[in-house]
């Protein structure tokens, strides 16, 4: 089973300093993460306060995932029990932005060297696809659930979502058998 | 805190996981807001103000200037047309050096910071129920101890997230959490009950509370009778409030004030948490003593997990008020027109000092005004966008014969100054602080300070001694902590650095080396007063004006209005505070590349259906105007405000909502102003006025100066 992040909205308390260790732990501009600007501030997940809840959307890294199935360059593929992106073969067409039923992927402008003329190359931008990669390339794991401070995000893999599941079993026989509401 | 210094720069920040606290957690601002330490806009050199442009000096020169100003202005104008605002920023070694000038060198009780227009109401009220106005409590004991967290006028999850987190932690073993606020915070979200009440009505709802306790008699008699005076005037006082009567008021509905009442006086250990949002009205002290009523005739106060918690949200604010920099108290609380407390201090230190009570910080427009107050010293503070009502506070600020302002950074007060004093960031220094739950705890220097700063008492020191007042000579900040514990022995002997370096900080009262420090106070009901009994104290209240006709049939009761209402012209209340991105005026935290990515301008929370009325979508521009001035901001339309209210912060000098505020409406008793409660009015804008707004703030408040040889 694909392993993904979750954030519990009983216990997230809205302080984006998960969003802020995303854009860290992947750096856009040369490796250097100083100095955030607009230009390279992109968390991969998305915190929202609506009325009564405050939680964050992220990608859930889906068994049969519809962006995968519609990338027409196969830049999305399955990998380490997790749905991965290839930017070099991105091609910007969004389809997987529309395509994902939660509004996880999105598209980012990243800076880039074009090739021109003669080995010189200019800057200039691409736009791809971004979205959670589960830090499959940081050795601590995931850098949100490592900084959230009331440990609101759980990383879901089979081994722990068997855990939850019989605890979900256990609170469901006693509902039936106490009859007792919420 | 734990510091990774690479090169003489932090590196990162990471929790300490043996701190009882945080247990190695942090907020993003504890994670990421540290840029502001390295920042090229750092004050490097002492400025004096010359033909309006501010001129580099070496040291010497300033403070040889200053002194010879200071004993001038003292000689010419007399001791009390001095003051000083201390900060609640700064170490307690620079605190006590800077109320120890204040006293013994310049003459005068004038001192004064901003706690006092935060918690003042906590020390007031607190102060005439219990004995003392500090929390009576440890964090740990909220997420370890406590089974009722009763949270009203804070909003925790943003102002506090690591105590948040220990209301989350107390959640997850059952606790149950009673919430309290006019708008939907997040922990509103998370509450048990939730009680949404209109501005300005918690002396209502508290009665109500205690009028429910009381009549289904929850409330604990044995220990009312053993150690409380005044009962029978509060069950006289709350007969009024009954719930019903009270949903007529503020339409927070019955069932939830009985079931709320009934759940926080049934707890084993119930918490109160409080903040702003009690304190931060004209009857701010009336609300704390209401909450004191609630918690005493219940018995929730005086054991582990049960208490009154007023969050102090600044690192040192605790610190400051303990260390004395008010101007009616000594450190250590002792109260300076007492005649056998200013022998001791006289004789500690060496010198005659006065027995006036100073002026508040809330007081000093006027007195500026009246020209009373000539010379104004500042230090770690950034009073034109704290303090209310900046428009009348500019203005006073330029009629003063001598501002000082000691800052990392060119504040919009600092840009107002005569001279300028750069010093030392938190992380450049070694000293104690003090935080909300009175633990004494050390910072320590984890990079050098840039060239040419200096440390806050160092400056105090180095003014006195050319002032001729030796008794401030120190070797280093240990020198004076040491002073400190022998001028408050009850509170600080067992406190000292050695021992701070073993243990994660202490909890004063500690009077000896081996006193392990005190996390909960009033031990078996045995409280600070004369009395040693907990006060009860009548509070009333009515929305217009101050119901002094039934007041008269109490002894001394407090009572409680509100100051400003809507009306035809100003149909909006305007309220205020913080978010959790940034901290109080900016001057660190929008430093921070990474900080301001998240939060780069104010948001000012509009409801849907005012939105849908002023044809304003979520994230245009609105003007919001008072009688004391208009900003004009991007609004947040969100259902968490209510309808006909907005929300505003003091983060962004280019939308300061203390252009708004009044600094007139004031609680007699402690001097708060009435931040949370303003009548105002809101249209829609466009990015053209925005601009323009900009363009005008710009001036005001950035004062466009020439340096001569500075960074700016």
């Amino acid at each position: 089973m694909n392993r993904f992040i979750i954030t519990e909205p009983s216990s997230c308390i809205g302080c984006h300093t998960c969003e802020i260790a995303c854009t860290l732990a992947h750096p856009i501009v040369d490796g250097s993460t100083q100095m955030l600007s607009p230009a390279n501030f992109k968390p991969r997940l998305k915190l929202l306060k609506t009325q009564n809840i405050t939680s964050t959307v992220q990608c859930r890294h889906c068994e049969d995932a519809p962006c995968v199935n519609v990338c027409p360059t196969n830049a999305l593929i399955y990998s380490e029990d997790t749905v991965q992106l290839l930017d070099e073969l991105c091609i910007g067409c969004k389809t997987c932005v529309i395509a994902c039923p939660f509004g996880a992927m999105n598209m980012e402008v990243k800076p880039i060297k074009r090739s021109v003329i003669n080995g010189l190359s200019a800057n200039s931008t691409q736009v791809t696809a971004h979205k959670c990669d589960l830090c499959v390339d940081r050795e601590k794991g995931p850098a949100c659930m490592e900084v959230c401070p009331t440990k609101a995000i759980h990383l879901v893999a089979s081994d722990s979502s068997d855990d939850m599941l019989r605890q979900m079993h256990k609170q469901t026989i006693f509902k039936q058998l106490t009859g007792a509401a919420r | 805190m734990i510091l990774s210094v690479e090169g003489g720069r932090i590196k990162e920040i990471k929790g300490n996981p043996d701190h009882p606290v945080n247990q190695g957690e942090l907020c993003l601002k504890g994670y990421y807001g540290y840029e502001h330490i390295s920042d090229g806009r750092r004050l490097t050199s002492p400025l004096i103000k010359r033909d309006g442009k501010f001129v580099q000096v070496g040291w010497d020169e300033v403070l040889d200037h200053l002194a010879e100003c200071l004993t001038a202005i003292k000689a010419l104008h007399g001791p009390d047309s001095f003051a000083l605002f201390a900060s609640a920023r700064a170490n307690n070694e620079d605190n006590y050096a800077a109320q120890k000038f204040t006293r013994a060198v310049m003459g005068t009780n004038n001192i004064d910071h901003c706690a006092r227009i935060c918690h003042s109401s906590t020390v007031s009220g607190l102060g005439m129920t219990l004995g003392s106005g500090v929390m009576t409590n440890s964090i740990p004991e909220i997420g370890d101890v406590s089974d009722v967290i009763f949270i009203i006028g804070s909003n925790t999850s943003e102002c506090h997230p690591l105590i948040a987190r220990q209301v989350l932690l107390a959640k997850k073993r059952g606790a149950k959490l009673i919430v309290i606020d006019p708008r939907v915070t997040d922990m509103a979200n998370k509450a048990d009950i939730f009680i949404r009440l209109p501005i300005g009505y918690n002396i209502p709802i508290i009665n109500a509370l205690i009028h429910v306790i009381i009549n289904e008699n929850l409330h604990k008699q044995d220990f009312i009778a053993e150690h409380t005076l005044g009962f029978d005037q509060l069950a006289r006082s709350v007969a009024e409030y009954s719930p019903e009567k009270v949903q007529l008021m503020t339409g927070v509905p019955a069932e939830q004030i009985i079931a709320a009442a009934r759940m926080y006086a049934n707890a084993k250990a119930a918490s109160v948490l409080y903040a702003m949002g009690i304190t931060q009205f004209t009857h701010g002290t009336a609300n704390v003593v209401a909450l004191s009523n609630l918690a005493v005739i219940t018995g929730q106060i005086g054991r582990p997990g049960a208490g009154i918690c007023p969050l102090r949200g600044q690192n040192n604010v605790q610190g400051a008020c303990d260390l004395g920099a008010l101007p009616n108290v000594y450190p250590n609380y002792m109260s300076v027109t007492d005649e056998a407390n200013a022998a001791f201090f006289e004789k500690a230190w060496q010198v005659k000092l006065s027995r006036k009570v100073g002026i508040q910080v809330t007081q000093v427009p006027a007195a500026i005004d009246e020209g009373k107050l000539r010379t104004l010293f500042i230090f770690g503070e950034n009073p034109l966008m704290s303090d209310p009502e900046s428009g009348h506070l500019r203005h006073a600020f330029e009629h003063l014969d001598l501002m000082v302002v000691m800052d990392m950074f060119m504040t919009e007060s600092a840009r107002r100054a005569d001279v300028v004093l750069p010093i030392f960031g938190w992380s450049e220094k070694d000293g104690t602080f003090t935080n909300t739950e009175r633990r004494v705890q050390r910072v320590r220097k984890a990079v050098p300070a840039p060239e040419n700063t200096r440390q806050d008492w160092w400056v105090f020191s180095e003014l006195a001694k050319r002032m001729g007042y030796s008794g401030m000579s120190y070797n280093g900040p240990e020198d004076i902590w040491n002073e400190v514990r022998s001028v408050a022995p009850t509170a600080y002997a067992g406190i000292s650095y050695s021992r701070l370096d073993h243990e994660q900080g202490l909890i004063w009262p500690c009077p000896d080396d081996n006193h392990p420090g005190t996390p909960f106070l009033y031990r078996d009901g045995q409280f600070e007063t004369p009395t040693h009994k907990a006060q009860l104290v009548p509070v009333l209240f009515a929305p217009e004006a101050l119901p002094e006709k039934e007041g008269k049939t109490f002894d001394k009761p407090l009572l409680g209005c509100i100051a400003e209402h809507v009306d035809a012209e100003y149909p909006y209340l305007l309220t205020t505070g913080r978010r959790v991105t940034h901290y109080h005026t900016g001057t660190m935290t929008r430093k921070s590349s990474i900080l301001n990515q998240v939060a780069p301008e104010e948001l000012i929370e509009l409801h849907p259906s005012d939105a849908k009325e002023l044809g304003v979508k979520d994230g245009e521009f609105i003007r919001v105007e008072t009688r004391r001035g208009h900003i004009v901001a991007r609004a947040w339309v969100t259902e968490r405000i209510q309808p006909r209210m907005i929300f505003g912060t003091f983060h962004y000098w280019e939308a300061c909502c203390n252009e708004l505020t009044s600094g007139g409406a004031l609680d007699p008793i402690s001097g708060i102003p009435e931040f949370k409660n303003s009548a105002a009015k809101v249209t829609k804008s466009s990015p053209l006025e925005a601009a323009a707004w900009l363009e005008t703030i710009s001036k005001i408040c950035k004062v466009d100066l020439q340096y001569i040889g500075t960074k700016g």
